[in-house]
């Protein structure tokens, strides 16, 4: 189960996510980014509500750090203990830009 | 190596006997050339004295005897005498004088004959010493006139023996001789009586005679007879040695050469030369005898080597049969850590000559274990062999049925395919349901089981007995079932145990062996074991021990309901769609349990993973057949006891091993990770154990994890 709230202006986007970012979830989540990405130069994840994660998971916040790497800059936010857990022992740790 | 030679003893002994000869052969010559020289000297002496006697006129001698003091001690006397001066003596003086001269000129001539005589002298005794009336001397002629001497003793002890004696009462010994050594001279002097017409003794006549030359003659004689010796005994020793040397000593010596080295040349199998000896003699017949011991030798060593090497060969045969057979059994105890249902151990004590018992334990999956015994026909490698090949292929038909009287049968027609030894073997076989303590055996000719149920002794379970498995195709088994209550023992083992025999052909038993285990009937399944395995040692104590001694103890604990809690078992299509409602019932019927919240969080990450991978690979270069959908079956339990979750998940996809993927580098930057092989990884990482099967057609991946 996944919720998935977005916003940007002016290049500067935040993405809030609440539930479960699970094999099903991610693909959906996925979908629902086609464009919006395009013009960012910064963007900020959100993960206060994010509980769990999945190698689907990590595999779209790979494509969006690659995509964002290009384009400016990207941040992951209050991210709790056991999504910790899995970006630490994935290497995600050192790849993503965790605040 | 040796400290003495034939040869060198051979001349060393002859030149002594040569020496000895030479001795010999010169002592007695040079005794008979003295011998024959004194006697032929005495000769002439002797015809010097007749001549002596004839020419001196015994008148003259009684005359000048008569006088003796006048011309003795008459110094002017004998000063006239000696110039020859005659012109005052008187008329019969002047004729005595006259005469003396005479006789005087006569002997001097006498003596002078041969060169040899000294000194001729005529003596008259007279009390200690003597009148001496001639004294010649060969070589020169101071004329001595007559004076009065000294007798040396032996002269004396003649005169003694001789003198006053007549003619025939010496005739016997009145010729003396002996020998004066006169400084470096040697000298022979000659006594002889001078007889007067009445044939009384008046006088002695001695004659000195150098016997230097005779000595010198001896020695020359000897000295030539020595050469002579020598040379005929050099020459004897040579043609002797030339002899022997040819065929005595060259023989051996050569026979020593040929027989030297008898072992290298066995050792090297080189062929030995044919002793060239033709002396016709022992020494021949000794060299034919070396060569045929040789040849001998060679035969017994070749013969020692070939039976050696057999030896070697069955030695080696056993070796390898021993290592075949205990390599295949399993012998880590206890083999299942995890599992706390049930207890299992076992031995195999291998005879001498290994025979081809076996014992196995396996899982066929998580809720069945097989129990197996054995025993095959036969020993050595070929049994060993038919051994390995009967385990092998019943732990490949328990994959296909859990009914050990239909695993008997194919077995049975399986083995006797390739049946050309005509081996069998009988097996106990039971496969037993751990969760509800159900076990299902069939018993192919083997010993009866022992069972001791809880609270109860061991005794013999007398189960039906289907023929031996490998003897006759097509055969059909029966199967029994026992329900184990929590606590029952099992004690299975093979002929080797009652049929141990001890120094007096005696059987152990089966008696004795319930007996061993009633002994001490709740001691734990390694205890059990030892008990009986002491028991029978002590029993066979010396005795060779014939067969193989195999013994599988076996206990049953059960499930504990209470502490182990089941997940119930959720099956779906392996579709991705299906994967989050496994996932939440999951994590749903963990959390009913009293899972922690964390471990549940993993457990659901990890288990998603695996099924997502399986949803997506399963049919993956697969032929797809509708009628047979991918299944995934997720099934666990938990053990609250020791805290600790276990998921099992199934799948009749193609068969795949996740845990052989590589990890993925975790170090790599975004640009350059992959996206792969990461859902595995985090598996693998969040649970503490992950264990892949492959059985029954089935992929099975067990993951644990302390909760």
């Amino acid at each position: 189960m996944l919720e998935v709230n977005t916003h940007s202006e002016n290049g500067k986007g935040t993405i809030e996510l609440i539930g479960e970012l699970d094999t099903t979830s991610s693909v959906e989540f996925e979908k629902s980014l086609d464009g919006f990405l395009d013009d960012l130069t910064d963007l900020t994840i959100d993960m206060k509500k994010l509980d769990y994660i999945t190698s689907a998971g990590l595999r779209v916040l790979l494509y969006i750090e690659q995509t964002m790497e290009d384009q400016g800059e990207m941040r992951v936010i209050n991210v709790c203990e056991d999504v910790m857990d899995v970006f630490e022992v994935s290497g995600f740790s050192e790849v993503l830009n965790i605040q | 190596m040796r400290k003495k030679s034939i040869v060198t003893t051979s001349i060393v002994r002859l030149t002594i006997l040569g020496l000895a000869i030479l001795i010999s052969v010169s002592i007695v010559t040079g005794i008979q050339f003295y011998n024959k020289m004194s006697s032929e000297y005495q000769e002439i002496a002797s015809t010097f004295f007749k001549i002596v006697t004839y020419e001196v006129d015994s008148d003259l001698i009684n005359q000048m005897v008569d006088r003796k003091d006048e011309f003795a001690n008459n110094d002017d006397f004998i000063q006239k005498y000696s110039e020859g001066n005659n012109q005052n003596m008187d008329k019969d003086t002047q004729k005595l004088y006259n005469k003396w001269l005479q006789t005087d000129w006569l002997l001097y001539e006498t003596v002078s004959y041969n060169k040899n005589f000294i000194t001729f002298q005529i003596l008259i005794p007279d009390g200690d010493g003597a009148i001496c009336l001639w004294t010649e001397k060969s070589n020169d002629k101071p004329k001595q006139p007559i004076q009065r001497k000294e007798l040396s003793y032996r002269e004396k002890a003649y005169i003694d023996s001789v003198y006053g004696k007549d003619k025939e009462e010496n005739s016997e010994n009145d010729k003396g001789f002996f020998l004066v050594n006169f400084d470096t001279q040697m000298i022979g002097t000659v006594i002889n009586p001078i007889y007067d017409e009445n044939g009384e003794a008046i006088a002695i006549a001695e004659l000195d005679i150098d016997l230097s030359q005779i000595i010198y003659a001896i020695l020359k004689l000897i000295l030539l007879i020595s050469v002579l010796t020598i040379l005929i005994i050099a020459f004897a020793l040579e043609l002797y040695f030339y002899f022997t040397r040819r065929e005595i000593l060259y023989p051996i010596q050569k026979l020593e050469k040929e027989t030297k080295n008898v072992a290298d040349r066995i050792k090297n199998d080189e062929e030995i030369e044919p002793i060239e000896i033709h002396t016709n003699d022992e020494i021949e017949s000794l060299a034919h005898s070396f060569e045929s011991m040789e040849e001998n030798l060679r035969t017994m060593f070749k013969e020692n080597i070939a039976i050696t090497s057999e030896q070697e060969h069955i030695k080696a045969e056993l070796n390898l049969a021993s290592t075949i057979q205990t390599d295949m059994l399993n012998k880590d105890f206890p083999p299942f850590p995890e599992r706390n249902e049930f207890h299992i151990y076992a031995s195999m004590t291998p005879a001498k000559e290994v025979g081809g018992d076996f014992y196995d334990y396996f899982l066929i999956d998580e809720n069945h274990l097989a129990l197996v015994i054995a025993d095959v026909s036969g020993k050595g490698v070929p049994a060993a062999l038919f051994m390995m090949r009967t385990m092998l292929m019943i732990k490949s038909l328990a994959t296909s049925t859990l009914s050990p009287s239909k695993i008997l049968g194919s077995l049975n027609n399986m083995l006797q395919e390739n049946n050309k030894g005509r081996m069998f073997v009988t097996i106990w076989l039971g496969i037993l349901d751990i969760e509800n303590g159900i076990l299902r055996a069939s018993n192919a000719g083997h010993e009866f089981p022992f069972i001791k149920r809880p609270g109860g002794e061991f005794e013999v379970y007398k189960d039906k007995h289907g023929f031996i498995v490998g003897g006759k195709s097509n055969l059909t088994y029966k199967e029994y079932q026992l329900e184990l209550e929590p606590g029952t023992k099992l004690f299975l083992y093979t002929d080797g145990l009652p049929e141990a025999k001890n120094v007096n052909n005696e059987m152990f038993r089966i008696d004795a062996s319930i007996d061993a285990l009633n002994e001490d009937a709740n001691a734990n399944v390694e205890e059990l074991i030892t008990n009986v395995k002491a028991k029978v040692m002590d029993f066979m104590k010396d005795a060779e021990q014939f067969d193989d001694l195999t013994m599988l103890s076996f206990e049953y604990n059960g499930v504990d309901k209470d502490k182990n809690v089941k997940i119930p078992k959720i099956s779906v299509e392996a579709d991705v769609d299906n994967v989050p409602g496994v996932i939440e019932y999951l994590g749903n019927t963990l959390d009913e349990i009293g899972c922690d919240a964390k471990a549940i969080k993993h457990i659901k990450l990890a288990t998603e993973e695996i099924i997502v991978n399986i949803a997506n690979y399963a049919y993956y270069d697969y032929d797809f057949n509708p009628d047979k959908p991918c299944v995934i079956i997720v099934s666990g339990r938990v053990n609250t006891e020791l805290g600790e979750a276990t998921i099992i998940i199934r799948d009749n996809g193609i068969p795949f091993n996740p845990l052989a993927k590589k990890d993925p580098n975790t170090t790599l930057k975004a640009k350059e990770r992959k996206a792969g092989g990461l859902g595995i990884f985090l598996t693998k990482k969040f649970m503490d154990n992950v264990q892949y099967e492959y059985n029954n057609n089935q992929n099975i991946l067990i993951l644990t994890k302390k909760i």
